[in-house]
């Protein structure tokens, strides 16, 4: 057993034994969990990805006349300053108003460290005591009072990876995802992640001193969506951003996503016992995740297969039988840079650790939102559908069309689905002269819904594809219903009168 | 080799690489080709010992010939080596050396550009030729 004291005592003395989290597996096997915490003092860790959920608290200093900020733009991304009269929260994702995707709260944060200029403009209702309206100015970060670094959600202890099943490419905050699970795109450092370290959160908590994007930074809490029962661990960490260095931050644009920050932060564990040393151990092949199918637009997507990191890590995994391409999100090179890095600093004398003051929770979940059921496929669907079978002839299916006044017709074979036929494909064939079943003048690809699909996604593959109609249908593909944009102009028609 | 060929919308519907395959026995690549109303460009690969004969005979037919050295640039100052374009790319031009650092097989790019639009800092472009 070995206090932080102890610890702290041996970095003065300048006989620390600190190693890389990665260098543990091979060490605890050769030494044995025991003799490996009484040689090893402390394991750094790291990892430097994606990380949506940070941002930076702002003070101007007040203006002759002052103000009281209401709306702030910083180079055209706007903050949020309901908090005091010149104080502004920089979100990583919030998108400049002038120029899109390209350039957003991460690159404003990033332009700070940079030591950029950076245009200030900002309103207000005007006030007594802040009587001024309007303010337009340009500031660097030495002109600012702070500029702390606040991220609610940072270092995931692990990521559920991503792919695609559908026909096209998908943009997310996973990168791009192309069509037929043509790749699959992980986030995290996987065994040199800090929570992977010290999965129940033992010197981890409240007050831990950690490497933040190149500064001293601090664990302020627990992150939100903390989810540790799933070890989906989160934390909120907060940092100086002047003195941050552009090394480890980083601002980045996922196409057709939007902007997001690369953070990168390491934690030191002190080897306190046995049982640190063994949780320091852990290997890639440990860490399981989910690989998730993208292409369905709901919270709950479907789970493709399970992995370990050491899988994702090796380049390519196995869906269907097919060997897919694998692509990381985080940078692993910069990852052991920072565990590196950390490591210097400590065996420097310039890096102490400390105990947290607290513990953070160890049974949360992470709760869906609680909102009405919005309208789904089925609630607007026209049920049963008419149908027509595949050997129908092309005239009755003419005369079909003309009594029922229906557009689109689903084709089946034996109650399966297997292609569709609007009126206009009957009237070309009849006017053409064309002859025999109406599986000739078929639409075979169908895109189709399911019932408990809700509508907004409904109407996006009709819009995506110029279509007025979906079959809907069963995991089996049996036709149970067709839904049409005319349904979905009916529900908004509803809603507003 | 990769070559890069050049033609003016006046010879567009001539079979020329056919007549310059069957001419010098060259098992030419066609990696990527572009025709619009002013003409067409191919990126072409021919094996070093023909190059000079291809080009020599594609120039007969009145076709702009350059030999291509770099086709994607990789900015190593904006590259964090995340390999989010390991697996974008279709030709595996890119892999990690032992350093986990972002390498680039130039002789396997075909300038697709996929890489380019969807590299999240802006390290990839492509050089035109």
């Amino acid at each position: 057993m070995k206090t932080i004291e102890e610890i702290n005592q041996k970095i003065r003395e300048g006989n620390v034994c600190v190693v890389r989290a990665d260098e543990m597996p091979e060490i605890v096997e050769e030494l044995g969990a025991e003799e490996a915490a009484k040689e090893v003092d402390i394991v750094t860790t790291g990892t430097f990805g994606a990380m949506c959920s940070s941002g930076v608290f702002l003070n101007f200093g007040h203006a002759e006349p002052p103000i009281k900020m209401q709306r702030i733009w910083l180079n055209d991304v706007e903050a949020y300053t309901g908090v005091a009269a010149v104080d502004a929260y920089i979100g990583a994702t919030q998108l400049s108003e002038t120029r899109g995707m390209e350039y957003g709260g991460a690159h404003v944060i990033e332009d700070l460290v940079l030591r950029k200029s950076v245009e200030l403009r900002a309103t207000a209702y005007g006030t007594d005591c802040y009587p001024r309206k309007e303010i337009r100015t340009t500031i660097t970060i030495e002109d600012l009072n702070q500029a702390i670094m606040v991220n609610p959600r940072n270092a995931y202890q692990r990521y559920n990876a991503a792919t695609n099943s559908t026909d096209r490419t998908l943009y997310t905050y996973m990168g791009t995802l192309l069509p037929r699970f043509g790749n699959v795109t992980f986030s995290g450092a996987g065994a040199l992640s800090p929570l992977n370290n010290d999965p129940e959160y033992r010197t981890i908590g409240i007050g831990t001193r950690i490497f933040l994007c190149g500064a001293r930074g601090y664990v302020i809490g627990e992150g939100t969506q903390h989810s540790p029962k799933n070890h989906f661990g989160t934390l909120m960490v907060c940092g100086n951003l002047k003195e941050m260095s552009p090394k480890f931050l980083d601002a980045a644009t996922f196409p057709k996503y939007g902007t997001s920050l690369y953070v990168g932060i390491g934690i030191p564990i002190p080897i306190l016992d046995a049982d640190m040393a063994r949780k320091t151990a852990i290997k890639d092949e440990d860490i399981k995740v989910n690989i998730l199918d993208y292409g369905i637009a709901s919270r709950n997507r479907p789970v493709i297969r399970t992995v370990s990191y050491a899988e994702l890590k090796s380049g390519k995994v196995e869906i269907n039988g097919e060997e897919v391409p694998v692509s990381p999100l985080s940078s692993y090179r910069t990852a052991l840079e920072i565990a590196d890095e950390l490591k210097k600093w400590i065996e420097r004398g310039e890096f102490f650790l400390s105990a947290p003051v607290e513990r953070l929770p160890r049974d949360r979940e992470f709760r869906p939102m609680k909102h009405e059921r919005g309208v789904l496929v089925r609630d607007v669907m026209t049920s049963p559908a008419v149908t027509v079978s595949a050997d129908a002839n092309i005239k009755d299916v003419a005369k079909l069309i003309v009594t029922s006044g229906i557009n689109h017709l689903p084709v089946v074979r034996n109650g399966i689905l297997v292609g569709i036929v609007t009126s206009f494909d009957i009237a070309k064939a009849v006017a053409g002269g064309v002859e025999g079943s109406v599986e000739k003048v078929m639409t075979k690809n169908v895109v189709t819904a399911i019932p408990d699909e809700g509508i907004e996604s409904a109407a996006r593959k009709m819009e995506q594809h110029d279509i007025s109609a979906l079959p809907v249908i069963t995991s089996g593909r049996k036709v149970i219903g067709i839904v049409t944009t005319e349904d979905i102009s009916k529900l908004v028609g509803r809603r507003y009168s | 080799m990769r070559l890069h060929i050049k033609f003016s919308h006046r010879i567009v519907r001539n079979p020329i690489i056919s007549q310059v395959v069957l001419a010098t026995k060259a098992p030419i690549n066609i990696l990527r080709a572009r025709i619009d109303h002013n003409g067409g460009e191919m990126l072409l690969e021919v094996p070093d010992e023909f190059c000079k004969e291809v080009k020599k005979e594609f120039e007969r037919y009145g076709v702009e010939v350059q030999e291509v050295k770099s086709v994607v640039e990789h900015n190593t100052d904006l590259c964090v080596d995340c390999g989010l374009c390991v697996s974008i790319c279709p030709t595996s031009a890119f892999s990690f050396d032992t350093d986990f650092k972002l390498k680039l097989h130039e002789d396997r790019c075909v300038q697709c550009g996929l890489c380019v639009t969807s590299c999240p800092h802006g390290a990839l472009s492509l050089v035109t030729i």
